[in-house]
């Protein structure tokens, strides 16, 4: 459609149109830190950028930004999770409760009113537990399409959400699977 | 997780404030949209912001003032257009400075931790920081690879191998005093030098490089083979500092063995391996005394001179 070098105009309106729409994806998986939502945000305008050739932007692009986005903040998420389990290999990991926090932990306490807030507590999970629990939860995806997004089969992602679920250590939304 | 539970928000809760704060500020839009534009129009790769390119954070607080200068008084009020408490670094600056009257600061940069104690002024850079002044405290995690942290001061450089150390640099000079692992201290005119934990380097330099004590064909032997050294001292510390921290110490101690018996070695190589060996022993639970006595034999007080007699000290004490 376009080459890279004259493909910034059509980066630049789709990236007016959707940023909104992908940083709001992206926050929900963020555990609380916006710095993170907004690097994820990044990525993802930068494999839309290296897509241009290959995408319809005529069509809705937001189901393959949000799909995007998805990947993009589940990647990073585990390279998080291998890097704190190397740093744990050298006894350098950060204290339990900080380690598996994203950078900004110190967010991880943080409160509005006298409510922890949730996607704090979820950001102390793996990487596909977060991500699927973000997804059926604050993208109100159904088990399967949470599944499906995350490439995992149907069966592993209800083992992956009723760990998530123990780990919470809450079984009162358990009925939302 | 489970005393808060009765405290935690519903999912219902969760998802209304998440789609509240999911917009972004005319700033940030404006920054971020910088930042693509530059990596996109890089082409090639995909640009990472978040680590490789450390100089990223100067580039979007570039971008940010810009765009607080563009926008002018419509630009709404952002946590970055307020003035900061220079008593609370942003870890996301390019450059560092904690007056003098602030307490220590311990800032989380991409996995490594800067203490930056008061009255210092430092700078990040893309393969790690520039000490302009004053005292930092450096605990580096392993890089992979080749990848290695480096610290620039006036007179060269620290090159790093997950470590931790503490750099001062003064007006006219400076040092770098090791507390775990190796560090190779690069100076300005290319000589390296290691230091290992609990080592100090000072800059600019007191004597020659080599000691008048060596011999000279000792000299030259080592001149010869720090051009072409027959170990790789890189593979050796990385995976020592690997053993270590997986407790295997009678591995890393025979690791160690294996290195010292290895030819091709510079006396000094020699000498640090033996003080490492020595460490080793000690924190496997052995005696070391021995240990200590045939290395103070063979290399003398050496490059670690306090350790070592602190050390022969306990081991002749009754």
């Amino acid at each position: 459609m376009t080459s890279k070098g004259d493909g910034l105009p059509v980066l630049e309106a789709a990236y007016r149109e959707h940023s909104d729409y992908v940083f709001g994806v992206c926050l929900k998986f963020a555990g609380g830190d916006r710095d993170w939502a907004l690097d994820r945000t990044h990525d993802v305008f930068i494999r839309l950028h290296d897509n241009l050739r290959s995408l319809e932007t005529d069509s809705d692009l937001r189901p393959w930004l949000r799909r995007v986005a998805v990947n993009e903040c589940l990647m990073d998420l585990r390279k998080r999770d291998r890097r704190t389990r190397l740093l744990r290999l050298f006894g350098r990991g950060l204290e339990p409760q900080q380690a598996a926090a994203p950078p900004g932990s110190e967010r991880q306490v943080a409160l509005r009113r006298d409510r922890a807030h949730l996607d704090v507590a979820v950001a102390a999970l793996p990487a596909q537990q977060r991500v699927l629990l973000g997804l059926m939860y604050f993208e109100g995806e159904t088990l399967t399409e949470a599944a499906r997004l995350i490439g995992v089969s149907k069966g592993q992602a209800s083992k992956l959400h009723r760990r998530a679920l123990e780990a919470l250590g809450t079984r009162e939304w358990e009925g939302k699977a | 997780m489970s005393a808060r539970e009765p405290q935690l928000e519903t999912p219902e809760e969760a998802r209304e404030r998440l789609q509240a704060e999911a917009h972004l500020s005319a700033v940030e839009r404006d920054r971020l949209w910088r930042r693509i534009e530059y990596g996109a129009a890089r082409g090639g790769p995909r640009t990472r912001l978040s680590r490789p390119l450390l100089w990223a954070p100067a580039l979007a607080a570039a971008a940010a003032t810009l765009a607080i200068l563009l926008l002018g008084d419509e630009a709404p009020p952002t946590p970055q257009a307020s003035t900061p408490d220079p008593c609370t670094l942003d870890a996301r600056r390019a450059q560092l400075e904690l007056p003098a009257h602030c307490a220590p600061q311990t800032l989380q940069m991409n996995g490594d931790e800067w203490r930056v104690e008061a009255s210092t002024r430092v700078e990040r850079e893309p393969e790690g920081a520039r000490v302009v002044s004053g005292r930092v405290r450096f605990r580096v995690a392993p890089r992979p690879g080749a990848a290695r942290f480096r610290v620039r001061v006036s007179h060269g450089q620290v090159v790093v191998i997950g470590t931790v150390f503490r750099v001062e640099q003064r007006t006219e000079g400076g040092s770098v005093h090791v507390s775990e692992g190796v560090i190779e201290f690069v100076w300005s005119d290319g000589q390296r030098e290691r230091v290992s934990a609990g080592g100090t380097l000072s800059w600019p330099r007191e004597t020659e490089p080599e000691t008048e004590a060596e011999s000279e064909s000792e000299a030259e032997a080592e001149s010869e083979t720090e051009t072409e050294p027959e170990v790789d001292m890189d593979r050796v510390i990385g995976r020592l500092l690997q053993l270590r921290s997986q407790r295997r110490h009678d591995e890393a101690a025979r690791l160690l063995r294996e290195t010292l018996r290895a030819p091709g070695l510079t006396r000094r190589q020699r000498e640090r391996i033996s003080y490492e060996l020595g460490l080793t022993l000690e924190a496997s639970g052995a005696s070391a005394c021995a240990h200590w006595r045939r290395h103070h034999a063979r290399f003398g007080a050496g490059l670690h001179a306090a350790e070592l007699d602190a050390r022969l000290e306990r081991c002749n004490a009754p």
